[in-house]
């Protein structure tokens, strides 16, 4: 074929059509992409409009990175002076569906009462398909069922929007606000700071020592749709590692209550076990978002998130043995 | 001519309605109708991106070699879905978050890309513009009726409104959407048909009695004819 042939062919013709719509739409959108482009002041002030109904005067305050957070990561904090104690957070809440996540405005108040979550807008989320379900009057709903513990969103009777994973990443959004504000502007000093595996234990867990072995009354926050689990776990140290040596689940959080006869037979007693044997059974979800383990079929029957509970209390018993007896032992109790 | 408009009109609207007669575009249909809201907006924005689509792809028709039709269709509707959402992004905030993942899915929507290549590659940009309104808001009309109907059943509220609290929570999700679906399908079907079916009942009886009243009565009738024509 020539050139003059090729030129005059069909698919010269397909190409140089094709081309040229895609450059016609190419420079179109360009063009409207820097007409319509939402920036990051814009951005703050339809979050500021949504939240306050109002103008606020703001200031921004930088994010303090040594606050640790569990499945929360906080980009941005302002101080409003407009009322005060009055904080605005962009919080990014994970755990969500699929292991994707939600990013939010968070209204936090800090008072003598603690940091009190007031309202909460959904900014941007990554992989959650429902989230056009999640309502500003569920929102508004949720934080109306604020107490002193953390948001479940699996535990909120009454707000039913058909996104139950979507609304599990808010919530731990909201609790990393709260977190944070607790801890960087009203110097609240988590319980357990220091501890490894604390990531899922909640601050109700208390510490005795007798002896030599230390009783954990392990209360774990929850985890998706399992609720919070309570677990007596006691450590003793046999040939230089502390092991467990009782083991017993006083308070089943799986949900439903049926997934409690799937957990594995593992989850359910970890007696004899050391922090390697436990850490042996943690890897496998470390790396799927804390409840998707390598290998295992996902039936979605399988208790896994209940499975993760039970493995990170074992790992948070034996691995703080050695802190906990020096903390606990000199006749101090929680 | 005025007929013919008429007449793409009522297809896109009821006859051929994309959603209800043709069973397309159930993906947004089925995540979004649990909130009338969302299924309106969801609508709107159809309407809109069908329309534009279907005019430049008429407008394109003569040019755009058959071989590499379905992409370059393909590129238009992006574009146009990727133009909506900066829109919306920028001034329709509230809709842009409640359309979530369903409005970057509009790319793949079979109506956009059926009413293409089925009616605007052969039409003038006219009839395309019309037909696209039409499927635009049939589609519109399908989504915001099941939609109410899902909202009132599964939130109890009406375009947000609260109107009672008794709540059926399975219709606030996809599954009892698509319960809502089916029953709607169901419904409009039966009623088109009805109507159709007395339609020809009517046209039946209308040729049934023009054909008595042009026919000779009688033999004699009949020789008195054959006479005639004879002289």
């Amino acid at each position: 074929m020539t050139a003059k042939q090729f030129f005059k062919s069909t698919a010269f013709k397909c190409i140089a059509v094709l081309l040229s719509i895609v450059l016609v739409c190419g420079i179109l959108l360009t063009i409207c992409n820097s007409l319509f482009y939402v920036s990051a002041e814009e951005r703050l002030d339809r979050a500021i409009s949504k939240i306050y109904g109002e103008e606020v005067a703001y200031e921004i305050d930088s994010v303090d990175g040594d606050v640790a957070l569990t499945s929360a990561t906080i980009s941005e904090v302002y101080k409003i002076t407009t009322y005060e104690g009055d904080y605005l957070l962009k919080v990014t809440g994970g755990d969500g569906f699929s292991g994707g996540t939600v990013t939010c405005w968070v209204r936090v108040n800090a008072s003598a009462e603690g940091a009190i979550v007031k309202k909460i807008s959904i900014d941007s989320n990554v992989g959650q398909s429902y989230i056009s379900k999640i309502s500003g009057g569920a929102l508004d709903s949720l934080v109306a069922k604020q107490d002193n513990e953390d948001f479940t969103s699996f535990n909120t009777e009454g707000i039913k929007t058909g996104a139950t994973f979507s609304m599990g990443a808010i919530s731990n959004a909201a609790n990393g606000a709260r977190a944070y504000v607790s801890a960087k502007y009203l110097g609240s000093v988590s319980k357990f700071d220091g501890y490894q595996y604390g990531g899922c234990i909640d601050e109700a867990t208390t510490v005795s020592v007798s002896g030599t072995e230390v009783t954990y009354n392990i209360v774990t926050t929850s985890n998706g749709p399992a609720q919070a689990f309570e677990i007596t776990v006691k450590v003793n140290v046999e040939n230089a590692t502390p092991v467990i040596t009782y083991y017993a689940i006083t308070k089943n959080g799986s949900s439903p209550a049926s997934y409690a006869d799937k957990m594995s037979p593992e989850a359910k007693n970890l007696e004899g076990k050391n922090l390697a044997d436990i850490e042996a059974l943690i890897s496998p979800f470390t790396a799927n978002d804390g409840y998707n383990p390598d290998g295992e079929l996902k039936t979605g029957a399988t208790a896994a998130r209940s499975n993760y509970l039970c493995y990170m209390a074992g790992a948070f018993a034996t691995a703080n043995y050695d802190k906990a007896y020096g903390q606990y032992a000199q006749g101090g109790n929680e | 001519m005025k007929n013919k408009y008429g007449k793409i009109t009522l297809d896109g609207l009821i006859f051929s309605n994309p959603t209800f007669m043709l069973v397309l575009g159930t993906c947004p249909t089925l995540g979004l109708i649990s909130s009338a809201t969302s299924a309106a907006g969801m609508g709107l924005t159809v309407v809109v991106i069908l329309t534009l689509s279907n005019m430049l792809i008429s407008l394109l028709r003569k040019i755009v070699p058959n071989e590499v039709r379905i992409p370059c269709y393909i590129v238009i509707i992006a574009t146009l879905v990727t133009l909506a959402r900066m829109i919306l992004e920028k001034f329709v905030p509230d809709l842009y978050d409640s359309l979530g993942g369903f409005l970057a899915l509009i790319v793949v929507n079979c109506i956009i890309l059926g009413r293409a290549e089925a009616f605007a590659n052969k039409h003038t940009v006219l009839e395309s513009a019309v037909d696209g309104l039409a499927n635009g808001f049939g589609f519109t009309l399908a989504l915001t009726v099941m939609g109410i109907i899902c909202e009132f059943l599964g939130s109890g509220s009406i375009f947000g409104l609260k109107i009672m609290s008794f709540t059926i929570g399975m219709f606030a999700t996809p599954a009892g959407s698509f319960i809502v679906y089916g029953l709607s399908i169901a419904v409009f079907t039966y009623i088109i048909d009805t109507f159709q079916r007395a339609r020809r009942v009517k046209a039946n009886v209308l040729t049934r009695e023009s054909l008595a009243n042009n026919a000779p009565e009688t033999k004699a009738d009949v020789q008195d004819g054959a006479k005639e024509a004879n002289v």
